[in-house]
């Protein structure tokens, strides 16, 4: 017998901050994928820490969301359902013992273009980042990339809002703890 | 002494996706989509063709049950005018 995968059913919930849009009409697969890409990759890069796990994350996402777009409402909506599943998705591949192993791929990134700020100072945050767990990493992710609030986070990740302040509040304090050692206070 | 909120935005800004990925995707969906429709087109063969095997076999036995009926009806009418030939002999 076939067993509902609990992904599906939790990603079918409604989520409170995407309002429907009446008459929304999506654009086409490709657009979508064309529009989303860097968003979804990028999560999952950074959550991951690796370029080919990263890549077959965000194609799993959208490949769910191909099967699924008549069910999204509006552009708000999209952009939390690909928050949510690439979120979840990420978490789902660190809980894989194996593949766990943080990878110092994509810390300096190669033939990329120059960072602004302190590219040191950056490729040893995202090293800290790395080492925090899977959910603390997503939820600093969630903040400072793509800039959502705590209340957003909660939502997209389907944990309380205390929950999420507090990974933000501990994640900080060891990326403060981690700097520290390079003397740099924060 | 730096502002750790805005460096780690700046650690985490947005990575460009991979030369052709979107591609890659297209491609992973249309084979995907085709691998449904062959799994759909053989589920919904199994569908049309398991009532119809159903119904050939109920009649078959039908069938069966019909001609076994027949042959019962014909001995019993063969015993029947055997008896009654041997009640009423042909007079000559």
């Amino acid at each position: 017998m076939r067993r509902t995968d609990p992904l599906d059913l939790e990603l079918s919930m409604p989520l409170e901050a995407a309002p429907a849009e009446a008459g929304f009409v999506p654009g086409s697969f490709r657009e979508i994928v064309a529009a989303h890409q860097s968003r979804v990759f990028s999560i999952a890069f950074h959550a991951l820490r690796n370029r080919a796990q990263a890549e077959d994350v965000a194609q799993e996402v959208f490949l769910r969301l191909s099967s699924r777009l008549d069910t999204i409402q509006s552009e708000a909506h999209l952009v939390a359902w690909l928050r949510r599943v690439t979120a979840r998705l990420c978490i789902d591949e660190l809980r894989r013992p194996a593949r766990n192993a943080p990878s110092l791929e994509g810390v300096a990134e190669p033939g990329e273009a120059a960072e602004p700020g302190d590219p040191f100072l950056s490729a040893h945050l995202r090293r800290l980042l790395a080492d925090l767990p899977g959910p603390a990493r997503l939820a600093l992710i969630l903040r400072y990339q793509e800039d959502l609030e705590p209340q957003e986070i909660a939502a997209v990740l389907n944990e309380p809002v205390p929950t999420i302040k507090s990974r933000l509040a501990r994640g900080l304090q060891r990326l403060r703890d981690g700097l520290k050692h390079l003397g740099v206070e924060a | 002494m730096i502002d750790l909120e805005r460096e780690l935005a700046r650690a985490l800004r947005p990575q460009e996706a991979p030369a052709g990925f979107a591609e890659r995707v297209l491609r992973a969906d249309r084979s995907r989509r085709a691998r449904r429709r062959t799994w759909l087109a053989a589920a919904s063969f199994a569908l049309v063709l398991l009532p119809a095997g159903w119904a050939y076999q109920r009649h078959q036995q039908q069938q069966r049950a019909e001609a076994q009926l027949r042959l019962a009806l014909e001995v019993a009418s063969e015993r029947l005018n055997l008896a009654l030939q041997r009640l009423n002999p042909p007079t000559e």
